[in-house]
């Protein structure tokens, strides 16, 4: 089932008929239901998938808790690891590893059979394959005790507003509210449904627009320079209000339900570095390789290439996390070498640092934005050849009317995403964006400001709303 | 009962005011006069400038579109005709001033309303109209069409006389299924806000502010930036995997391959040519009263291994009763099944021949070679363009 659906509207309408009447126990049930009917609408046997892991987890936590020895302890933590790598391996990389290892054998004259075996990648199971993966660590390193309800971790690994494509939650961070009884909070259903109002306009009106634009662009068999970074362009408003759209719904439905769930987005395209673009863009995702493989690697706390050895991996995981690709290791690697240099960079032209007062940071948003950009045809261009077609063209090549094309795109791009990039970050700035706790909340002169704020975000809806939507990108990791 | 700060009954009434304000400001916004009377000024602008494909956004555009180019020779289809014909590469080697009128996805259905709605009403005359189809396609109304239903609307499809003789049952099947009644559901939505009138005008406002800080080079009205944006953006430049590259309905038709039933049904294939059963009788009749001639090609498919099926079995005898029905009315039949010069290499899939040049060319001469002592009476012979 995907958010921007009347299946959703009434699948969810539904559940809060009856949500708030359920003592604790009966409002975990009912999720985990609902949870299960939201993944089984998109092929019935991925319940099979995530109900599997769930018992396996939810077990192998208790036997590590139980564990009388070390060895033991650590025999089910590698258990529990290893079974949520191999079914990730299974469906996400098994068919990449088999191309790759017949294209191999093939070069070295060895003719082997082709294996052909296409397996269907579940929606979401990067997702929901790390959030258990934490839950595991956590619970190995005393971190976390084990959650002796099967019910209560069932709802922590199946919880639909987050399931398909986060923010990858910690159990430390959700169990404890599901272990307590949710009433309906009036100031979080309002707040909540003006941040689903919200997400759906990022994802109706800007992200399904721009894709419009982008994927013509992308399908261009001999695109000019100007066209195709239009193009970029297009697809790097696509894919930001796409997924901080999906985030934005998730956390709107979550939050009308009585849960909290983390953000995942801070305004990443005023970042002024690499680094802060990675602080400030899927933070759950950034958070989770710092604490479960950065720093277990010894962080940056360790000699200077050893830290460069640290991010390169990092990158090179959250490349493969991403897709099972070329392109996609190959932007994990940009990246990673982006800020592997940056420091030095930033040491030797000072402009990169810290100088130039408001201009220079004006420069280094420009720039980090166009940088971040490059790595965007990594991701969004599958076929490696075109990458470097893509990132060969020459700009003086092009003619006056590829220039007008390309730029018209550009700045049709910029438009739709203006209320997202712009508009959006100077409202927070000012304070209009009240959190749900806000004693604001109950005065009438901030319930009419919202009513409107939430107009508004409607009209954007309807007004902008793209007639060719597409399922969210991030569905497909 | 107490509206005191903080109080149940004051959070419950500001729960209210902030829903009902969100859906009453676009309700009236988008339902007000000065709206109409901007989309109005929107309307008289919809002139293309001469292409030589393209799809419809509509019927009124697609006679548009058709009266400027002045065809003589039309091609109707869907992704098969698009992966197969570059039309200024078969004019190239045909001569014939032609056009291709293509939807990637669509069915017979929607190509009885281009042949109908934008071909005849458009009063272009072509001499002849060839529609791409392939196995049975023609006489299987019902295929994918849940996936032409926008399509069909913005058509205003239903409202033809003959579409509920041909349609009728199955759109009530459809009326009574689960995405039957969810259509209708956001269709409500729609009319609430009255989306489609706003979003046309919105959109279009978007793109011509684009268009007026980007104004290099000479002086082009908005209308003719929008042309020369579809036609650099346009399916002829698209690149050979193009499939795998779209995200939209395009690629999920695409990537779908063949159709269930074509070659695996169990179930024989007959050929009916009642009036109940298919448009290909109105379409044949259309042809009649218009007086230009139908020519129907049968596009191969990959030469895949047989499966042995019902279907398969079936289809050689169906084939030969359509081409007889065909003849005995006045229409013309060709098949590039049995081909050879077609090869496996120059299909991206089951169904469509790679769009590089590469594979594509050949294939048009191939297509032209077959096609030419079969339709050259009609158009007459033309010199050739280069």
């Amino acid at each position: 089932m995907i958010f921007q659906s009347v299946e959703y509207l009434i699948f969810f309408t539904l559940l809060l008929c009856v949500y708030f009447w359920l003592p604790r126990k009966g409002q975990n049930l009912l999720l985990v239901v609902a949870s299960y009917i939201f993944y089984g609408w998109i092929h019935h046997w991925y319940v099979l998938l995530i109900g599997i892991t769930t018992l396996f987890d939810w077990g192998c936590a208790i036997g590590m808790e139980k564990s009388t020895s070390d060895k033991q302890r650590k025999a089910y933590f590698i258990l529990s690891i290893s079974v949520n790598l191999a079914i990730l391996f299974a469906f996400k990389y098994f068919g990449f590893f088999i191309e790759n290892v017949t294209a191999v054998l093939t070069a070295i004259g060895l003719m082997p059979s082709p294996i052909l075996l296409k397996i269907a990648l579940p929606a979401g199971i990067s997702f929901f394959t790390f959030q258990s993966l934490s839950y595991a660590i956590d619970v190995y390193r005393k971190q976390l005790p084990a959650c002796r309800s099967l019910l209560d971790y069932a709802t922590f690994a199946a919880f639909f507003p987050q399931l398909v494509a986060g923010p990858i939650e910690r159990a430390g961070h959700m169990l404890p509210q599901y272990q307590v009884v949710r009433r309906p909070q009036l100031e979080a259903i309002r707040s909540g449904f003006v941040l689903i109002l919200w997400g759906l306009f990022q994802k109706l009106a800007i992200a399904d627009s721009t894709a419009m634009l982008a994927n013509k662009v992308f399908a261009l068999a001999d695109a000019s320079f100007p066209v195709l970074w239009g193009g970029v362009l297009a697809f790097g408003v696509q894919i930001y209000a796409d997924f901080s759209g999906y985030t934005a719904i998730a956390r709107g439905s979550a939050r009308i339900i009585g849960i909290e769930l983390c953000p995942n987005f801070n305004h990443p395209y005023i970042s002024q570095s690499p680094s802060e673009f990675w602080r400030r863009w899927h933070m759950s995702l950034g958070k989770w390789f710092k604490d479960y493989i950065f720093i277990p690697l010894g962080g940056s706390r360790v000699s200077s290439s050893t830290t460069i050895r640290n991010v390169m991996f990092v990158f090179f995981l959250s490349g493969l996390w991403h897709g099972a690709g070329w392109n996609f290791i190959f932007w994990g690697l940009f990246h990673g070498l982006l800020l592997s240099i940056w420091p030095y960079l930033s040491k030797a032209v000072p402009l990169f640092g810290k100088a130039g007062g408001p201009a220079g940071i004006v420069f280094r948003v420009v720039f980090t934005f166009a940088i971040m950009h490059v790595g965007r045809v990594l991701f969004r261009e599958h076929n490696l050849a075109m990458i470097v077609h893509h990132l060969t063209l020459n700009p003086l090549a092009a003619t006056l009317t590829e220039w007008r094309i390309g730029c018209g795109i550009g700045l049709e791009a910029v438009l739709y995403g203006l209320p997202l990039t712009l508009i959006f970050p100077l409202v927070e700035y000012l304070g209009w964006i009240p959190s749900p706790e806000d004693e604001r909340l109950k005065t009438w002169k901030w319930t009419l400001i919202q009513s409107f704020a939430a107009g508004l975000i409607l009209l954007g809806i309807v007004a902008l709303c793209s007639t060719e939507g597409g399922d969210f990108i991030y569905f497909q990791f | 009962m107490s509206f005191q700060s903080g109080s149940p009954m004051r959070s419950v009434a500001q729960l209210v005011c902030v829903i009902g304000i969100a859906v009453l400001v676009p309700a009236l916004i988008c339902r007000s006069d000065s709206l109409e009377k901007s989309l109005r000024v929107r309307d008289v602008k919809q002139k293309r400038v001469m292409r030589a494909s393209g799809g419809v956004e509509d019927a009124p555009t697609g006679r548009a579109i058709l009266q400027a180019a002045k065809p003589e020779w039309v091609l109707i289809g869907n992704s098969m005709l698009n992966s197969r014909i570059e039309p200024n590469y078969l004019t190239g080697i045909s001569g014939q001033r032609l056009y291709k009128l293509s939807v990637s996805g669509t069915k017979s259905p929607m190509w009885y309303l281009l042949l109908k709605l934008v071909v005849v009403e458009s009063g272009v005359k072509p001499k002849c109209v060839t529609i791409f189809y392939r196995d049975r396609d023609l006489t299987w109304p019902e295929l994918r069409m849940h996936r032409n239903e926008e399509m069909v609307d913005r058509m205003k499809g239903r409202e033809q006389p003959e579409w509920p003789i041909v349609m009728g049952a199955y759109d009530r099947a459809q009326a009574m299924s689960w995405p039957g009644m969810m259509k209708r559901v956001s269709g409500t939505m729609d009319g609430l806000f009255a989306a489609e009138k706003m979003r046309e005008w919105a959109r279009w406002k978007m793109k011509k502010v684009a268009f007026k800080f980007t104004a290099l080079g000479p002086e082009m009205t908005d209308e003719d930036r929008r042309d020369e944006l579809n036609d650099a953006l346009s399916m002829d430049y698209q690149r050979s995997d193009w499939a795998s590259t779209l995200q939209g309905e395009d690629a999920e038709v695409e990537a779908q391959g063949p159709d269930p039933g074509t070659r695996d049904g169990e179930e024989p294939i007959v050929f009916d040519p009642s009036p109940q059963e298919s448009f290909l009788p109105y379409m044949v009749d259309l042809a009649k009263r218009n007086g230009f001639i139908l020519h129907f090609h049968k596009v191969k498919r990959r030469p895949d291994p047989p499966t042995g099926s019902e279907a398969e079995l079936t289809l050689p005898a169906y084939t030969e009763a359509l081409k007889a029905w065909l003849k005995e009315n006045g229409c013309l039949f060709t098949d590039e099944g049995g081909e050879t010069s077609i090869t496996e290499e120059m299909y991206h899939d089951g169904d469509h021949i790679k769009t590089d040049p590469q594979y594509q060319r050949p294939y048009m001469e191939i297509f032209w070679r077959n096609v030419q002592p079969t339709i050259e009476g009609v158009l007459g012979p033309k010199a050739r363009a280069k």
